[in-house]
């Protein structure tokens, strides 16, 4: 079944997780505190089973499951997922009805898929106490199985389930060992919000795509072209003789927030030298480079560095990001928040500025100042939050 | 699982991202980023107004027309490194071909997949260095590739390249590797051929 490039990406919003609230009724074997379960009582299959207060019916949004043991667990085996019908045990027990979409902690594989008690999948190698586990199912009602190896950076998918998830499920878990085996667990519920503005480009093709950008010969004459280089993008080329100055941006449709967006750019400084300067970004006007009324936030390059830049359309400032210039590809990203501009470069290097931010609503631009200077780009996004 | 942004869906962004394109087809004419590119005859490049239609490629009637659409010649995808992937479906007794190349009036540098004019022919992977193409054939039969739209993948490493179909890996070859940068292509050949494509995505790896 196909999933929509809506339903994947462009979230505005992502609920925050809560803690699943566990149910007593039908309760054996296990004690719950908050988010964090226990099982109780003697060993055994057939002597475990808890559900979750709450219930999720497919279609009504995203449904997120996330989960981990806790603590040392090497001789626990604990089972944790989604399940439809009556509250039931994995193995044996009546009623036996286990889970329809889960994931077995115990000694094995690090990620071990259960659906109806049949195993699905297994990623071989082991499990980590620290790995947290996450089960997804889309609109569309698509199973998903994920691991985040140590409870840290992404999740990796493991296992798309073949069983398409329809109706109504509660969490469930089960437990063989008595008296060890502990887990947290947390859940949400997304659901789809209207999309707010975004835009994508990747500055590929025989030409620019001038249905969406003007190229804006601010000051004397520039070059605006497509570059025939393997990854070479777009390109500004400033070859006047004097100063000069050019731009492409949206000719003056601004559809992004000063006080909510994010811009994310790959770029190069490919010649900015003596007073030469490059701006990315957001802005609501033409030539930022003149310094005059305008609200803007981005990043500025000279030749000596780069900056996070923002005008307030009285004053324009800038705050170096602590990385020299050079004439490398980089991925340049801004977020604007209501009170702050916050700027990485390669993902790493953080600038926060707050002086100076700008007041109105702008749109993406690229400029280049000075004779005889070139930026290059290669990506732009930039959506509002 | 959703992303806050497109571009973390393929990169951290402590990764520079490299050229990457997708296009979908879909809106009332066809984008000005590609070139319509008769190399024999005049062809016509169409948006279908049918449902799940794309871009209707249709080659003039002569016998050896051939329409294509490229990048006009802007090429930013590697020759050792780099994915294509392709929705497309072709025309039964006709030729069809999509992928990535150098010069498409030429056929050389480059990486494609060919649905032939015979219909039980294997679904071939071409690639091409400066004198010659080469195939290597698939267990895909073309009349299949005519009958439907079905997705697919060719991937070129520095002495591989591969042709995926409807996820199933197809065919593996390393000799006529490319040498040059390429841009992406698609053609109808012979009298009247007609190719819909859906989706094409080039990205450098």
């Amino acid at each position: 079944m196909t999933k929509s490039i809506y339903e994947q990406l462009p979230l505005s919003s992502i609920p925050t997780s809560s803690e699943v609230v566990w149910s007593d009724t039908g309760k054996v074997g296990f004690t719950h505190s908050g988010g964090t379960i226990t099982r109780t009582g003697s060993a055994g299959w057939g002597l475990s089973k808890m559900q979750s207060d709450k219930t999720f019916t497919v279609g009504e949004g995203i449904i997120q499951i996330d989960f981990s043991t806790l603590g040392a667990f090497a001789s626990g085996s604990l089972m944790l997922g989604l399940n439809s019908g009556t509250l039931g045990y994995y193995y044996s027990g009546t009623p036996y009805n286990p889970a329809d979409f889960s994931i077995y902690m115990a000694g094995g594989d690090q990620v071990e898929v259960y659906e109806n008690q049949v195993k699905k999948y297994g990623s071989g190698g082991g499990r980590n106490d620290a790995d947290k586990f996450r089960i997804t199912i889309d609109n569309s009602g698509i199973v998903r199985y994920f691991c985040q190896p140590l409870g840290q950076g992404l999740y990796d998918l493991h296992y798309t389930s073949t069983v398409i998830a329809s109706g109504t499920y509660f969490i469930q878990t089960n437990a063989y060992a008595g008296n060890s085996p502990s887990g947290i667990c947390s859940s949400s519920e997304q659901t789809l919000p209207p999309l707010k503005q975004r835009f994508v480009e990747t500055f590929s093709g025989g030409v620019l795509d001038t249905d969406r950008w003007e190229t804006k010969n601010n000051y004397s004459t520039n070059t605006f072209e497509m570059v025939d280089e393997i990854d070479g993008g777009f390109k500004i080329l400033n070859n006047a003789s004097g100063s000069a100055d050019g731009q492409i941006w949206f000719n003056g449709k601004d559809q992004f927030a000063h006080n909510g967006s994010v811009c994310i750019t790959v770029a190069k400084a490919h010649t900015i030298t003596g007073g030469g300067e490059m701006y990315i970004g957001l802005t609501n006007n033409t030539y930022i480079a003149s310094g005059s009324v305008k609200s803007t936030a981005g990043i500025r390059a000279t030749a000596s560095a780069f900056f996070v830049q923002t005008n307030d359309q009285t004053t324009n400032s800038w705050t170096t990001t602590g990385v020299s210039k050079d004439t490398d590809w980089h991925t340049f990203r801004t977020e604007l928040n209501g009170s702050s501009c916050v700027g990485t470069v390669d993902g790493t290097a953080t600038t926060t500025k707050t002086s100076n931010m700008p007041i109105s609503a702008m749109e993406p631009s690229m400029e280049i100042y000075d004779n005889a200077q070139e930026v290059r780009v290669r990506y732009f996004e930039v959506y509002n939050t | 699982m959703a992303f806050p942004s497109v571009y973390e869906m393929t990169n951290p962004l402590t990764t520079v991202r490299k050229q990457h394109f997708w296009e979908y087809f879909s809106g009332a004419t066809l984008n000005s980023r590609w070139r319509q590119n008769n190399i024999t005859g005049t062809g016509t490049y169409a948006l279908a107004d049918s449902v799940g239609g794309g871009l209707v490629l249709t080659a003039g009637a002569g016998g050896t027309d051939l329409a294509s659409i490229d990048f006009n010649d802007i090429r930013q995808f590697s020759p050792t490194a780099s994915t294509c992937v392709v929705v497309a479906k072709a025309t039964a007794s006709k030729q069809s071909s999509w992928g990535m190349i150098n010069t498409v009036s030429s056929g050389i540098h480059g990486i494609k997949t060919v649905i032939n004019s015979t219909n039980t022919d294997p679904v071939r992977l071409y690639t091409s260095n400066s004198s010659e193409t080469a195939a290597t054939a698939t267990s895909f039969v073309c009349s299949t590739a005519q009958a439907s739209f079905n997705t697919y993948k060719m991937w070129i490493e520095s002495s591989n390249a591969y042709l995926s179909i409807n996820g199933t890996l197809q065919a593996t070859k390393s000799n006529n590797m490319p040498t040059l940068k390429m841009q992406p292509f698609a053609y109808s050949r012979l009298s009247g051929a007609v190719t819909n494509i859906r989706y094409m995505e080039c990205y450098n790896t």
